[in-house]
């Protein structure tokens, strides 16, 4: 039987198709009482892991418990952990409330249940009407439904601002922080973390399936890094100084120099008594996202990160972002 | 597995399939019941002979071995039409093991087709009542051994569909090869047995192990009616030739091709259990 604790813990976990490899020795706990993002850009094996730690993929090798057991060896699963995948679909022709009662009955709880979790939802005016006539927004909604039906102590959610207009988008974030603030567990995950920076209090980066950081939000927020742009007379001579300084600078494609860990303060007077005229400088501040596309933009950036090593990286995010653009250009909608 | 099999019966009844493909059982069956027995030759055989034959027997086993192959495509959506429809993740979240889901489908999928069989054994019988009068149906008890038979295979097939959409899960590839088998590979296979030299090999197929389960109940008690009421002598190409309505064959008895069917049935059954255990859904 499962220790009824919330817990999940993830250890060694690996997978892969063929000759991919989806996830790599993935391991990470997520704690109940809290909610905890799992980000990555697309392709980096969200889903994959999510559908692992549900028993609906076998690893490779490693394991992934809830409560402390397997997935498969939960008894009546849908009371102890809900979930709402990506691609989780619906027969068409079965009516919203007829779909609830159907998997309730699996998990023998009432029939009252079905429209209980209807309203919780906002989807009581559409308990009669078929699944098929429904939009991305609504399928969702009846998603995260049929995933609280069996009152989960444990809330799972892949990309679930997909198809959510802002307004629903707004209603869940609420719902999923007092769902957590009742003790109980949330892992939800998403390719932006922006989407996900006012919900979550901790979060999972992966990369390529490798973890890239494990920790609170706030930790990371409080990592972001600083540079400036600096326009110089002498550029070569500005990187000599800064150098001899003990301070690293790079090239950015329109000529200008980035220095990055300092303020514009600190370069000005280095070029002063270098006797450089600078023709401007600009103060930057790398946000939260960029710190994202950053740690996820190579597998092995995260360990670098963690101990506080140069990225090289970190001189030209632009360079860095365009091949990460394919997976993270998404969409803006805040969460 | 009450819980589960409580949900699979919801599953079944909130969508339209089970009675779509009951609609074709029944019209099937009572058209071949009322039109076999009244316009058929089998008529005319009667009219020849100047007496009663159990004529409602022959066209109960040929309307029955119709009717599974719709028991077998209800079957086959069991699992296939999950996977098509991608509610499979939320059956196999909702209930665990997955090895009991499928259970709980199996269960329910064959009561439905259980009464597909009576559907199909009353309709038939009706039909056959109103085209030959109760004259047509001979002995109860002969009525009664046809129809049992003919829900015990309508019971099978549907096994067999369940078993068989776990494995292929894809649900159009699926049904068009349960049909395209039906109609097109067996009789090829058996043509070429034939060809071969194996002239009873074909029996051994599933297509005709599953109708000789009832086609071999009906013929022999035909015949066996025809000598009786007529004193003459029947050549066994008579069989033959009625085996080609009724399904069936002279090569086995009826409880042969019920084990030949059952088996087959089984090593469906128990591979799509196997295999939907372990398959990864992504
Ligand atoms: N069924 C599958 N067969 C082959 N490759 C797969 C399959 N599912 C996922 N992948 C691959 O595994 C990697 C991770 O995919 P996924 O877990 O869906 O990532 P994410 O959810 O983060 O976008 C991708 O490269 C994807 O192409
Ligand atoms: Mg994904």
């Amino acid at each position: 039987m499962h220790d009824g604790s919330g817990r999940i813990a993830v250890g060694g976990l690996s997978k892969s198709f063929g000759p991919i490899n989806a996830v790599t020795d993935l391991s990470f706990t997520v704690e109940p009482g809290s909610v905890t993002g799992f980000l990555g850009p697309n392709g980096s094996g969200k889903t994959t892991t999510l559908r692992m730690l549900l028993g609906l993929i076998t690893p490779s090798s490693g394991a992934a418990v809830i409560n402390g057991v397997p997935f498969a060896q939960l008894s009546n699963p849908a009371t102890v952990v809900g979930a709402v995948l990506e691609s989780q679909g619906f027969h068409p022709g079965r009516t919203a409330r007829n779909h609830l009662r159907s998997y309730g009955a699996a998990m023998n709880v009432p029939d009252e249940r079905a429209d209980q979790v209807l309203e919780l939802v906002g989807l009581s005016g559409a308990a009669t009407r078929r699944t098929g006539g429904f939009s991305l927004g609504m399928h969702q909604r009846l998603a995260l439904a049929t995933a609280l039906l069996g009152d989960p102590q444990v809330l799972i959610l892949d990309e679930p601002s997909n198809g959510l207009d802002p307004e629903g988008i707004a209603w869940l974030r609420g719902f999923l922080r007092s769902f957590a603030a009742t003790g109980r567990t949330v892992l939800i995950s998403s390719h932006l973390l922006r989407e996900m920076e006012h919900t979550v209090d901790r979060v999972v980066i992966i990369s390529r399936g490798r973890c890239v950081y494990d920790g609170d939000l706030e930790q990371l927020r409080s990592a972001q890094r600083s540079r400036v742009l600096v326009e110089a007379s002498d550029p070569g001579k500005l990187v000599e100084s800064l150098r001899q300084a003990g301070m690293d600078a790079h090239y950015l494609q329109d000529g200008r120099l980035a220095v990055p860990d300092t303020d514009s303060r600190t370069v000005a007077d280095l070029a002063l008594q270098a006797g450089i005229a600078l023709y401007g400088m600009q103060d930057e501040r790398i946000d939260l996202e960029q710190l994202f596309f950053q740690l996820t933009s190579g597998q092995y950036t995260g360990g670098q990160y963690a101990q506080g090593g140069a990225d090289p990286r970190w001189a030209a995010p632009g360079a860095g972002r365009q091949d990460q653009q394919g997976g993270n250009s998404g969409f803006g909608g805040g969460f | 597995m009450g819980a589960l099999v409580k949900a699979e019966f919801r599953k079944i009844f909130t969508i339209n399939l089970w009675w779509a493909l009951l609609v074709p059982v029944v019209v099937l069956s009572f058209g071949a019941g009322w039109f076999g027995t009244y316009f058929g030759s089998l008529d005319q055989l009667r009219a020849d002979l100047g007496t009663t034959l159990p004529v409602g027997l022959l066209t109960v086993s040929m309307s029955t071995n119709f009717s599974t192959l719709f028991a077998a495509l209800f079957g086959a959506m069991a699992v296939a039409a999950e996977h098509r429809n991608r509610s499979i993740t939320t059956t196999f979240l909702t209930g665990s093991p997955r090895g009991a889901v499928i259970g709980a489908k199996l269960i329910a999928y064959a009561s439905v087709g259980l009464g597909y069989g009576v559907a199909n054994f009353l309709f038939g019988s009706l039909g056959g009542l109103l085209g030959s009068g109760i004259d047509g149906f001979g002995d109860p008890l002969d009525w009664l051994a046809v129809g049992g038979a003919g829900l015990l295979a309508m019971v099978l097939w549907t096994v067999l569909g369940v078993g068989f959409g776990a494995l292929v899960v894809n649900s159009v590839a699926a049904i068009t090869s349960l049909l395209v088998y039906r109609f097109v590979i067996e009789s090829i296979l058996a043509s070429v047995f034939v060809r071969a030299g194996l002239t009873s090999a074909g029996a051994y197929l599933p297509a005709a192990a599953g109708g000789g389960i009832v086609g071999n109940v009906a013929v022999p008690i035909f015949i066996q009616d025809l000598k009786q009421s007529t004193g003459r002598y029947v050549p066994p190409e008579a069989s033959d030739a009625l085996n080609v309505f009724t399904g069936g064959s002279v090569v086995h008895t009826w409880w042969v091709s019920l084990l030949i069917f059952t088996g087959y049935a089984a090593v469906f059954a128990a591979g799509g259990w196997l295999l939907s255990r372990q398959r990864d859904i992504t």
